[in-house]
C-alpha cells in the first residue's frame, strides 16, 4: 500500500441511530487507505449502506467522527460529498431513462454556450472521460436502451465525471452478468492503478476475495472484523459476516422434523419462465414440488428472480411459461382472486405498499382476504359481529398489539404489522402460503411469534413456500432448500445439512448444480468440493 | 375556375384564422400544463388561474387609465397584461406554497385554487364595477394587434396574415406562435428544460446531480401559471375588451386534456391544442350553418372524449395496461 | 395528541383562518364590514321577536327555509361527490347526472298517469337509474381506456346540460309558460313543504337517513369495503385480490345516483318545475361539501348545512349591504386549502414548540435498513 500520511477515509466510533430507534451501526472503526479497494461486507441489514448513506451525505452520524485524508467531515447534502470527490454508483440506477448517456452525466453542471446547452462539449468531454478510465459507452444513446450493466457504467462515469477520487460502490455487481461482472472489475482495478480509491459495499464472498485489497465485515451494525484480503480465507470472512447466531451453538435452529403428511406433492410448479424487457428479474424453466406438511425455502440473493416467482404464484402476473397447480388445480395466471379461491396465500416482500391499507383500521385490513366469504359476509351484506369476533380472535391469536382494532395499521410498529399480514392470511386458511421476506424488519420476538405461526400451518397440512434474505431462517424452517441465481435453480439441498457458507457459495454463483429442480424426486446438489473457493466470480 | 379555387382559398384562410384565435388561449395554458407535468406537478388549476389573469387584467388597465387619464390605450393595455400576468402567477405561487412546503394533495389543491378564482373575481367584480355579470360598463382597452402591411396584392395571404377584417392578429397571438416555438427548445436545448425534466421524470437521479427538486417544481407551476395567465389576458384584452364571469368556459380544462393527449411532447400538445381550437370553430360553424345550438354545443366535448379514448387505446395496444395519467397521484 | 382530535383542530384553524382572510376581503371593499360580516354569519337563521301584542313570532322563515332547502341539496350534491373520491376517483361528473336524472324523473312525471305511490317511486326510480348509468360512464371510459376520469367527467357534464337544454327547449316546454321550462309537474309527483313559506319538504327526514346509509354502505358492504381499500391502497388491493375496477366504477355509479337523488330534490321539492336555464355549477358546491367533511358521509350533512348557512346569510348580506355573496366561495376555498394542508399541524406545532413522543420501538438485530 502507498506509504499517505493519512488515510484516505476513516471512521472513528461512529454510530447511527434512526429516529425510530433502530441502530444501525453501532461504535464503527472503519479505515480506508489510498488507492486501495475497499470491501464493506455483510448480510442484508448488516449496516452497510447505512455507512455509504453517511459518506455521501445522505446521512449524518448520531455520534463518532467520519474523517477525509486527516480532516473532519460533516456533510449535509450529496453535493457537498460530490465536491469533495466522493462519488456514489447506487445499488438501483438513478438515471433519467428518456435521456442520453452524456446528458446524464452533465447533469447538474451542464456546459453552456450561452443560454443553450452545449451538446458537443458534453459529448466530447464526457467521451473524453470514458477513455480515460477505459470504460466503453456510447456517450449518445438513450439510457432506456442500454443494458442494466452498462447503465451501472454509465453511473460509474457520472462519479468519474464529476471528479471522485472515492468511489463508493453499493452492491454494484447484483445484477450484472457474468461478463459484465469480469469488466466491472478490470475496471475497478484500473480505477486503482489510476490513484483512485474504490469502497465496495457487498455481500458476495466471491467479489470480496477476487477483487478487494482490504476488507471489513459488519455484522449486526458492528464491526466484526477487518484486514487483508490476501490474509483471509472465505470461509473465515463468512464467519465473520453470520458471526450472530440464533441459538448458543454456534449453528442455525433446526426445527423439528416436519410432518411431510404425504408423499404425493400439494404443489406442483413446472417449467415458469418469466422474460421481462430489459428487467434484471426473470425466470427461466423453475419447477419445484411441495408436499403437504412441507416447507420449501427459496434462498438467493435479491434481484434473482424471487420476486417474479412470488408474483406468479400469487396470482398477480401471468408467467410467459410454466403453469402452477395446487391440488391439480391449476392457479397461476388466472389473477389473484382465483389463486385465492383455489387456496393460496401470499404474503408480500414490500409490507408497506403492497401488504396492508396504512391508512384503514386494523380489523380492515384483518379482513381483507377473506371479506367476501360467508361467514363474513353473504351477497354483499358484511356481517358485522362475526367480522369483530374474528378480528378479537385473530388479535389474541398472534398477540397484535395496538391500541384498539380500530387504530390505523400504520401506527404499528413494524413487527405487528407484520402479524396483522400473516393473521390476514392465514384467516383465509390457505393450503398453500407464499411468504416473502415475513420477517423483516420485525423485532426478535415477533419474529419468533410469526415463525411459530408458520410451523402450525405447515403442521396442520398446507405447503408453504418461503423466501428469506434471513438464511437462519431459511434452514431452520425449511425441510428443502432450492437456491436461485439469475432466475433459475442452482442447487437443490435438504435444509438438515444445509448452513449460511454453503447456501453463500450458490447463491453468488461461486457453485452451481445445473439442472437442480426442487421436485419431490429430484437428486439434491452435491455438497462442491472447495467450499472455501477463493475463485473469481464465475 | 380560379376564381372558386379562390374563393375557397379565402374561406380556407379565414378559417385557419378563426381557428388560430380559437386555439390561442387553449394553446398558451396547454403549454403552461405541459411544463408543468413535465416537471412532475400537473397543474389543475389551469382554469382559475385564467380566470384571475383575464379579470385583473382588466382591472389592471382600467386602473392605469383612471389614475393617469392621459395615458395611451396601449400603455394601459400593457399595465393590465402586467397586473393579470402577476395575478396568476400569485395563484400559481398559493398552489405551490401549499403543496410543496404544507403537503397538500396538488389535484385536489388545484380544485381548490379554481374555487377561489371563481369566487374573487366575481366578488371583487361586484365590488368594483358594481355589475356582476361583466366589466361592460367600464371602458378597457385591447393589446393592440399586429398589423402586416404590403399584402395586400395577395388576398390569401392577407387573410391569413391579417385575418378577415384586415386588422391584423393580436400581439398574443403572435406571443403563442413564438412561445410554441420556444417551448421545444427550452425543453430539449437549454439547461433548465433538461433540469426540469430531470426533476419531472427522475427525481432522485436530480437530486443525485445536486439539483434542487423543490425549487424546480415551484419554478415550473409558476411558469406554468404565467403562461395560463397569458392565456386569460389574451381573453378579456383580446378579441373581447371586457371580463365575464366564468370567462374561461372550461378552456383550463380542455388545456389539461390536452395536456393529456399531447403525451408529454410539445410538438403533440400542440397538435392537440389545435384539434381542440378547430372544434370549437367547428361547433360555431354548424351554429351558424343552422343546426341546434345544443347539439353542436356538444361536439368539443364529445371529441374530446373521442380523443382521450382513442389515445388511451392506442396506448393499450402498447402496454399490457393503460395508466390513469394523473401523475402525483396515482390510482390503480 | 391523537390524530383525531388533531383533524379537528386543523379543522378549526382552517375555518379561523379562512373567516379571517374573508373578513380582511370584506374590509377592503365594503363601507360596513362588520355588519356585512355578522349578516354572512347569521343572515340564515330565523329571528324569534316578542311583541306584548303578538307574543313569540318567528321572522324570516323564508330565508331559515331556503337553507334548509339548500341544505338538502347539498347533502346530496356531498355524497355524490365524497363516494367517488373515497375511491381516490376524482369525478367531477355529479352536474351532469344531476342534469339528466332530474330531466328522467319529471319526464315520467309529466307522462305518466296515476296517483302518487304509482308516480313518484317510477319518477324516482328512473332519476337513480339514469344518475347511476351516466356516472357510470367516466369510470368504463377509464378502466378500459386510461381517459382520465377529471377531464372525461367534465365534459360529460357538457353533454349533458346540452342534452338538458335540448330535450327541454324541444320537447318538454310548456307552451304557456313565457320563458323556456316544462310543464308544473303533476301534484301526484311534487312533495309538500312542510313550513310555511318555504319548500322544506319530507326530503329533510332523508338527509340523516341517506347519509346514515352512505356511513353503512362503505362501513357494512363487501363493495364499500372494497372502495375504501381501492381509495387507501390500490397496490394493496390489487394485491389481495379485490375487484379493483368494479369497485372504481361502482362508486362512481353510486356517486351519480347520489347526484339524482339532488336532482329530484331540486325538480320535484323546490322548483316543481324544470327551467332550460337551471345553473350548472351545482356539482362543485357538492365537492366543497365533500371536502369539508372529508368525504367521510356521516360529517357531510353537517358540512352541508354549514355551507348552506354561510350561502344563505351570504345571499341576504349581498341583499342588505355592499358585499356580494361570491365571498362565500373564497372563504371556501381558503377552508379547503387549510384542511387539505397535511404539514400544517406539524409546522405548527414545530413552530409553537416541539415534544418528543415515545412511540413503542422495534429492538433491532438486525433491521434491514432502507
Amino acid at each position: 500500500m502507498t506509504g499517505a500520511v493519512f488515510p484516505r477515509i476513516e471512521l472513528e466510533r461512529v454510530s447511527k441511530r434512526y429516529p425510530d430507534g433502530t441502530l444501525a451501526n453501532d461504535a464503527v472503526d472503519l479505515v480506508v487507505r489510498p488507492g486501495e479497494i475497499h470491501a464493506i461486507v455483510g448480510e442484508n441489514g448488516a449496516g452497510k449502506s447505512t455507512v455509504m448513506k453517511m459518506l455521501y451525505g445522505l446521512e449524518r452520524p448520531s455520534s463518532g467522527r467520519i474523517r477525509l485524508d486527516g480532516e473532519d467531515i460533516s456533510f449535509a447534502r450529496p453535493a457537498e460529498a460530490i465536491a469533495a470527490g466522493i462519488g456514489l454508483v447506487p445499488q438501483h440506477v438513478e438515471l433519467v431513462t428518456s435521456f442520453t448517456v452524456a446528458e446524464n452525466i452533465v447533469l447538474g453542471n451542464e456546459p453552456r454556450r450561452g443560454p443553450w446547452l452545449d451538446r458537443k462539449r458534453s459529448a466530447s468531454e464526457v467521451a473524453a472521460t470514458a477513455l480515460r478510465f477505459g470504460l466503453d459507452i456510447d456517450v449518445e444513446t438513450p439510457v432506456s436502451r442500454l443494458s442494466i450493466g452498462a447503465q451501472q457504467r454509465v453511473e460509474i462515469l457520472k462519479t468519474l465525471h464529476r471528479g471522485a477520487r472515492i468511489v463508493l460502490l453499493d452492491e454494484p455487481t447484483a445484477v450484472l452478468a457474468p461478463h459484465e461482472t469480469r469488466q466491472l472489475f478490470d475496471a475497478l482495478r484500473r480505477f486503482a492503478t489510476q490513484g483512485l480509491t474504490v469502497v465496495l459495499i457487498t455481500h458476495k464472498l466471491a467479489e470480496v476475495m477476487a477483487i478487494s485489497d482490504r476488507y471489513t465485515v459488519l455484522c449486526g451494525g458492528r464491526v466484526t472484523g477487518q484486514g487483508a484480503t490476501a490474509d483471509a480465507t472465505a470461509d473465515r470472512i463468512a464467519q465473520l459476516i453470520v458471526a450472530r447466531s440464533t441459538s448458543p451453538g454456534g449453528e442455525p435452529a433446526r426445527t423439528a422434523a416436519s410432518p411431510r403428511l404425504s408423499a404425493e406433492a400439494l404443489v406442483r410448479a413446472h417449467g415458469l419462465t418469466m422474460s421481462t424487457r430489459g428487467a434484471s428479474e426473470s425466470l427461466l424453466d423453475v419447477s419445484f414440488d411441495i408436499a403437504p406438511g412441507e416447507v420449501l425455502g427459496i434462498a438467493g440473493v435479491d434481484g434473482n428472480g424471487q420476486g417474479a416467482l412470488s408474483d406468479i404464484l400469487c396470482g398477480l402476473v401471468a408467467p410467459t411459461l410454466g403453469e402452477a397447480t395446487l391440488d391439480g388445480h391449476p392457479f397461476a395466471g388466472r389473477g389473484v382472486r382465483a389463486a385465492r379461491a383455489a387456496g393460496v396465500g401470499a404474503i408480500s416482500e414490500d409490507r408497506l405498499y403492497d401488504g396492508v391499507a396504512p391508512t384503514l383500521s386494523v380489523a380492515d385490513n384483518l379482513l381483507a382476504a377473506i371479506y367476501h366469504r360467508p361467514p363474513q359476509s353473504r351477497r354483499g351484506w358484511i356481517d358485522a359481529p362475526q367480522g369483530s369476533a374474528l378480528v378479537s380472535r385473530l388479535i389474541d391469536m398472534f398477540g397484535i398489539v395496538g391500541r384498539s382494532a380500530r387504530t390505523p395499521v400504520q401506527s404499528l410498529s413494524g413487527g405487528n404489522m407484520q402479524k396483522v399480514v400473516m393473521a390476514r392470511e392465514l384467516a383465509a386458511t390457505p393450503r398453500f402460503l407464499v411468504a416473502c421476506q415475513p420477517t423483516r424488519g420485525v423485532d426478535i420476538g415477533a419474529a419468533a411469534s410469526l415463525h411459530q405461526h408458520l410451523r402450525m400451518l405447515r403442521d396442520g397440512g398446507a405447503a408453504v413456500l418461503l423466501v428469506s434474505a434471513d438464511l437462519d431462517e431459511l434452514i431452520a424452517l425449511s425441510d428443502r432448500i432450492v437456491v436461485l441465481f439469475r432466475g433459475r435453480i442452482v442447487a437443490h439441498v435438504p435444509a438438515a445439512t444445509a448452513t449460511p457458507a454453503l447456501l453463500g457459495l450458490y447463491m453468488t454463483g461461486l457453485a452451481a448444480d445445473p439442472g437442480a429442480q426442487g421436485c419431490l424426486g429430484s437428486d439434491f446438489s452435491t455438497r462442491p468440493r472447495d467450499e472455501t473457493a477463493g475463485a473469481t466470480a464465475a | 375556375m380560379s376564381a372558386g379555387l379562390a374563393s375557397m382559398g379565402l374561406l380556407a384562410a379565414a378559417l385557419a384564422v378563426a381557428v388560430a384565435r380559437s386555439t390561442t388561449p387553449i394553446l398558451l395554458a396547454a403549454l403552461g400544463g405541459l411544463l408543468s407535468e413535465l416537471g412532475g406537478c400537473i397543474n389543475v388549476a389551469l382554469e382559475g388561474l385564467m380566470l384571475l389573469a383575464a379579470f385583473f387584467a382588466v382591472i389592471g388597465a382600467w386602473c392605469l387609465g383612471h389614475w393617469m387619464p392621459d395615458a395611451a390605450p396601449w400603455a394601459c393595455a400593457c399595465a393590465g397584461c402586467a397586473t393579470g400576468l402577476l395575478a396568476a402567477l400569485l395563484g400559481a405561487a398559493l398552489l405551490a406554497a401549499f403543496h410543496l412546503e404544507l403537503g397538500a394533495d396538488l389535484i385536489v389543491a388545484g380544485i381548490a385554487v379554481n374555487l377561489l378564482a371563481e369566487g374573487l373575481t366575481v366578488f371583487l367584480l361586484v365590488s368594483l364595477v358594481g355589475d356582476k355579470g361583466s366589466t361592460a360598463s367600464i371602458s378597457t382597452p385591447a393589446l393592440p394587434s399586429i398589423h402586416v402591411p404590403g399584402l395586400r396584392e395577395s388576398p390569401i395571404l392577407d387573410t391569413l396574415a391579417n385575418g378577415a377584417d384586415g386588422r391584423g392578429h393580436h400581439v398574443l397571438i403572435y406571443v403563442a406562435i413564438l412561445c410554441a416555438a420556444a417551448l421545444p427548445l427550452l425543453l430539449a436545448s437549454t439547461r433548465f428544460g433538461l433540469r426540469l425534466r430531470a426533476v419531472g421524470e427522475s427525481p432522485a437521479a436530480a437530486r443525485n446531480a445536486g439539483i434542487d427538486v423543490k425549487r424546480m417544481r415551484y419554478a415550473a407551476l409558476l411558469l406554468s401559471g404565467l403562461l395560463a395567465g397569458l392565456g386569460g389576458v389574451y381573453l378579456s384584452l383580446g378579441y373581447l375588451t371586457l371580463f365575464q364571469a366564468g370567462m374561461s368556459a372550461g378552456r383550463g380544462f380542455t388545456a389539461l386534456a390536452v395536456v393529456f393527449l399531447g403525451a408529454r411532447k410539445p410538438l403533440g400538445t400542440i397538435a392537440a391544442a389545435v384539434l381542440f381550437g378547430a372544434s370549437a370553430v367547428l361547433s360555431t360553424e354548424l351554429g351558424a350553418m343552422g343546426l341546434p345550438i345544443h347539439l353542436v354545443a356538444m361536439v368539443p366535448p364529445f371529441i374530446t372524449i373521442c380523443t382521450l379514448v382513442f389515445a388511451g387505446w392506442i396506448r393499450i395496444g402498447r402496454h399490457a395496461r393503460p395508466r390513469a395519467r394523473i401523475t402525483t397521484t396515482t390510482t390503480s | 395528541m391523537s390524530s383525531d382530535t388533531g383533524r379537528l383542530l386543523q379543522l378549526l384553524f382552517a375555518i379561523a383562518a379562512a373567516l379571517l382572510v374573508g373578513f380582511a376581503l370584506t374590509m377592503c371593499v365594503s363601507t360596513q364590514p362588520v355588519q356585512a360580516y355578522l349578516t354572512l354569519l347569521t343572515g340564515a337563521l330565523p329571528q324569534l321577536q316578542y311583541s306584548a301584542a303578538h307574543g313569540w313570532e318567528v321572522h324570516r322563515l323564508a330565508r331559515f327555509g331556503a337553507a334548509l332547502e339548500d341544505g338538502i341539496t347539498l347533502t346530496f350534491l356531498g355524497l355524490a361527490v365524497a363516494i367517488p373520491f373515497r375511491a381516490r376517483q376524482f369525478s367531477l361528473g355529479a352536474d351532469g347526472a344531476l342534469f339528466l336524472s332530474s330531466l328522467a324523473g319529471a319526464t315520467v312525471a309529466l307522462t305518466m298517469g296515476g296517483p302518487w305511490f304509482v308516480v313518484a317511486p317510477a319518477s324516482l326510480a328512473a332519476a337513480v337509474l339514469t344518475g347511476f348509468s351516466w356516472g357510470a360512464l367516466p369510470a368504463v371510459l377509464k378502466v378500459r381506456f386510461g381517459a382520465n376520469e377529471i377531464v372525461t367527467s367534465l365534459m360529460f357534464n357538457v353533454i349533458a346540460v346540452e342534452f338538458y337544454r335540448l330535450v327541454i327547449a324541444g320537447w318538454l316546454r310548456d307552451p304557456d309558460a313565457g320563458f323556456l321550462v316544462t310543464r308544473v309537474l303533476p301534484s301526484s309527483a311534487v312533495l309538500p313543504s312542510l313550513i310555511a313559506h318555504t319548500n322544506v319538504s319530507a326530503m329533510i327526514f332523508l338527509v340523516p337517513v341517506v347519509a346514515g346509509a352512505a356511513e353503512l354502505f362503505l362501513a357494512r358492504t363487501t363493495i364499500g369495503y372494497e372502495i375504501r381499500v381501492v381509495g387507501d391502497a390500490p397496490r394493496f388491493a390489487r394485491r389481495v385480490g379485490l375487484p379493483v375496477d368494479r369497485a372504481v366504477i361502482m362508486s362512481m355509479a353510486i356517486g351519480g345516483a347520489f347526484a339524482a337523488l339532488a336532482g329530484i330534490h331540486i325538480a320535484h321539492a323546490l322548483l316543481k318545475r324544470l327551467p332550460v336555464d337551471l345553473n350548472p355549477g351545482m356539482g362543485f358546491d357538492g365537492l366543497v361539501v365533500a371536502l369539508l367533511a372529508r368525504n367521510q358521509p356521516r360529517a357531510i350533512p353537517m358540512a352541508a348545512f354549514l355551507y348552506a348557512t354561510l350561502r344563505t346569510g351570504a345571499l341576504a348580506m349581498e341583499r342588505s349591504t355592499d358585499v356580494s355573496r361570491e365571498l362565500v366561495l373564497v372563504i371556501e376555498a381558503v377552508i379547503i386549502l387549510f384542511i387539505l394542508a397535511e404539514r400544517l399541524l406539524p409546522a405548527l406545532r414545530a413552530a409553537i414548540g416541539p415534544r418528543l413522543r415515545a412511540r413503542s420501538l422495534d429492538t433491532a438485530s438486525p433491521q434491514v435498513l432502507p
